[in-house]
């Protein structure tokens, strides 16, 4: 209904025709009908227009009608007041005021009864790119964050608090605004960030909107493109859209050194294998920076504004995929800037800026930006989120934006924790704890966005409730996270975690697609964390299949398939094992799936011959239901008591009963046709 | 939850062995013995899965199930196959009589 419900909303709002524009004017055509009537009933009791409503309320619960009716209704209004009302009342989820003869009331009504979609009808458009979010493997809007403002942004919503994932995620956003903005200086990349940001400009107030909602991919998508597009502008316009644009620009500003990096989020994501290579000069995370952009846009989202050095540490994170350990340094340092300059926000763009830039250079220790990438890399595939010692507190924030990353990263995390505690205590102590919860928050709240994906989920949740425990418990999952992703540990880590996340990923193998977006998006440090996770998860399958070397990856995949072999099943697994646990009603262990297929293959060839013996008694060649019942007869089915066709209906399906017992249908006829 | 069990499936088991024709609708006879017959073994099955206090069915159960019943099961069968060649023996030594 809900589905139904948008895109009534937005069929309303004359978006983009969903399907259920069909099914919708056929619902709402029926609603009309009932409408129709009941506006001619009520046309009289207009007055009692609230009895009516009430009544009507129960009684109208299409809500598709709602969309169609809404455009009946419009005409019907211009005819009659009353019909307005009616529709009004069909409608009206809420009330139906009695606006009679307003067809916009009416409409009002209706869209609002509509299940109070206002929101919806707005963002109709948003609503579409967000769907559509998920799938676009590339992140589009992917905000670059400089380290700084990454860690501005984590700041803010560490301030913020736990609490407010979405507000986190929102505060994020306005971080990134600010802090994007401020950014905007001196990014070579602007140039490539504008053209990404355009993209997210426009994508961004409606996916900011819808964001939250969905993916973070789709969130960071808009919010990355905005913030490209603030880059040039330095402007914090709307907030949402700056949060994406500012951080999509910080990005790029922070990755002034990454030509390509911080582009535009988006293209981080699609170009981060490119854009790595370009910006990878100073940092070598090639692989990470995707994921470190899709972590960065994330990031971004949840940090906003400020964290130019997050930004920055998006940067590095995807730049470094293998420094991890000049990484964690960096990200302490950019933590500390982004700590600073989070506190600054908005004030210095120039400074903001600065810093980032400053970050820049610091790249490869950027935690964050590890941890972004980490994070992008968990959430896709659960990938190896390995601690990033300083990321980790960031991305935990990030986390609770990545959270269909995180999840993954917090399968791994939670794994990698023990190990990665130790560094991302370091990292932790620049970052401090304030800037922890926000990111985590913000980070959920970007992440859930990019993934969707339940493992992430679950990861991110898993590192929102660590975050906002406290920077130390929230730096270790995070950490634990990105350390995983980003450590020298992390190697170890990311191996198994990529294993793991291979195995996550593999599955997710479509997630990961979106997952190296989301991993863009995840701010830099969570980028850094994934820097080896990210590896793997970015372009998943590629990435997997990297860090795995691939037996993991290929674990999936099974030899090729054996020649159907005619003997071997004597009926297919899934049918007889379903089968049996029905008629057992009690579990049945799957491993009996062989011994009953022996026992099958048995069964039939005495079936066979018995049955051969039967037709031959019978002088016929062929056999024929009837020696079917003899045999059922003899076996004890069926008795005098029980004929045939009552076993018949007991098991058969209905397609099949209808072939084997003569139904009478009018005409005289009966089906099957009766030989005799 | 009835479904639909492949009847090319049975077929081809039916005819394994033999070359002997199958009629049209016997195939879904066949089907019918064989859920009835599933059901019988699953029944037993689970009885001696209770019997071993195990909530789940295992292979042991099935197997040893399966043993007595298709014994069992075939038994009567091959007695009355028995019977009647015996019989159809019987009446070809006597020239169909």
């Amino acid at each position: 209904m809900c589905v139904s419900e948008t895109e009534a909303s937005l069929l309303m709002s004359g978006q983009p025709a969903l399907q259920e524009s069909e099914p919708n004017p056929a619902e709402s055509s029926a609603g009309e009908r009932t409408e129709g009537l009941s506006g001619v009933e009520l046309s009289d009791l207009t007055l009692h227009t609230e009895p009516l409503t009430h009544v009507v309320r129960g009684l109208s619960r299409k809500k598709p009608q709602h969309v169609f009716s809404v455009s009946a209704f419009e005409e019907q209004f211009d005819q009659l007041p009353d019909n307005t009302e009616d529709t009004s009342h069909v409608f009206h989820k809420g009330d139906v005021s009695q606006a009679k003869g307003d067809s916009s009331q009416d409409l009002d009504v209706s869209s609002g009864s509509k299940s109070g979609l206002n929101l919806t009808l707005k963002t109709p458009f948003v609503e579409k790119r967000i769907e559509r979010a998920g799938l676009q493997r590339k992140v589009s809007n992917r905000r670059l964050q400089s380290v700084d403002a990454f860690d501005e942004a984590v700041q803010r919503c560490l301030e913020q608090c736990p609490n407010q994932d979405q507000s986190v995620f929102q505060d994020g956003k306005t971080l990134e605004d600010s802090s994007w903005q401020k950014f905007t200086l001196g990014l070579s990349d602007v140039t490539e960030l504008y053209v990404q940001s355009k993209k997210d400009d426009t994508m961004g107030p409606s996916a900011e909107k819808e964001r939250e909602h969905e993916l973070e991919k789709a969130r960071d998508i808009p919010v990355s493109e905005p913030l490209i597009q603030e880059e040039k502008d330095h402007e914090m316009e709307s907030q949402d859209e700056e949060e994406v644009v500012p951080s999509s620009q910080e990005d790029v500003y922070l990755r002034a050194e990454d030509d390509i990096v911080l582009a535009p989020t988006q293209a981080m994501t699609e170009s981060l294998p490119e854009s790595h290579d370009v910006e990878l000069q100073d940092r070598e995370f090639v692989e990470e920076v995707e994921i470190g952009n899709v972590v960065e846009i994330e990031y971004e989202n949840v940090v906003e504004t400020e964290d130019q050095e997050v930004v920055e540490i998006e940067d590095e994170n995807a730049e470094e995929v293998g420094d991890e350990e000049v990484e964690d340094e960096n990200a302490e340092e950019v933590e500390n800037e982004n700590a600073e300059e989070f506190e600054d926000k908005n004030a210095e763009e120039v400074e903001d800026e600065e810093v980032v830039e400053a970050d820049l250079e610091y790249n490869d220790t950027s935690q964050y930006p590890e941890r972004i990438t980490r994070r992008a890399h968990r959430s896709e595939g659960g990938g190896a989120v390995l601690g990033i010692p300083g990321t980790t507190r960031v991305t935990k924030s990030f986390g609770a934006g990545l959270n269909p990353r995180e999840k993954d990263l917090l399968d791994f995390v939670d794994e990698g924790r023990e190990s990665l505690q130790d560094i991302p205590d370091e990292e932790r102590e620049p970052l401090g704890s304030p800037e922890f919860p926000q990111l985590h928050p913000a980070a959920e709240l970007s992440t859930p966005e990019q993934r969707s994906q339940q493992h992430e989920a679950s990861l991110a949740e898993e590192d929102v409730p660590e975050l906002a425990e406290d920077d130390d418990a929230q730096e270790e999952p995070n950490q634990s996270e990105e350390e995983e992703l980003m450590d020298s540990e992390p190697a170890n880590h990311s191996p198994e975690f990529p294993q793991e996340e291979e195995e996550e990923e593999e599955d997710d193998d479509d997630d990961d697609a979106l997952s190296a977006e989301l991993s863009m998006k995840t701010p830099a440090f969570v980028r850094q964390k994934r820097v080896f996770a990210s590896r793997t998860a970015q372009t998943t399958p590629t990435v997997l299949k990297e860090v795995n070397s691939g037996p993991a990856p290929q674990v999936a995949k099974r030899a090729p398939r054996q020649k159907r072999q005619t003997g071997v099943d004597v009926l297919p697994k899934s049918y007889v094992m379903s089968v049996f646990k029905h008629f057992a009603k009690t579990k049945v262990a799957s491993d009996v799936y062989p011994a009953i297929n022996e026992i099958l293959k048995k069964y039939f060839e005495r079936l066979a011959d018995d049955l051969e013996a039967y037709a031959a008694h019978a002088k016929r060649k062929t056999i024929e239901v009837e020696d079917f019942e003899l045999l059922m007869r003899r076996q004890g089915f069926v008795t005098d008591t029980t004929p045939v066709n009552i076993l018949i209906e007991k098991y058969l399906p209905m397609e099949y009963r209808k072939l084997l017992i003569p139904v009478a249908t009018s005409g005289n006829k009966v089906i099957p046709k009766q030989r005799r | 939850m009835s479904k639909k069990a492949p009847r090319a499936a049975l077929k081809l088991h039916m005819k394994k062995n033999t070359n002997i024709r199958i009629g049209k609708n016997a195939d879904l006879m066949a089907q019918l013995n064989l859920l009835v017959v599933l059901h019988r073994l699953a029944e037993e099955s689970r009885v001696k899965a209770f019997e071993e206090k195990s909530a789940t069915i295992k292979v042991h159960h099935v197997r040893a199930v399966a043993k007595r019943s298709h014994d069992g099961l075939s038994q009567l069968n091959m007695l009355g196959i028995t019977c009647f060649t015996e019989f159809r023996r019987r009446l070809v030594q006597h020239g169909r009589l």
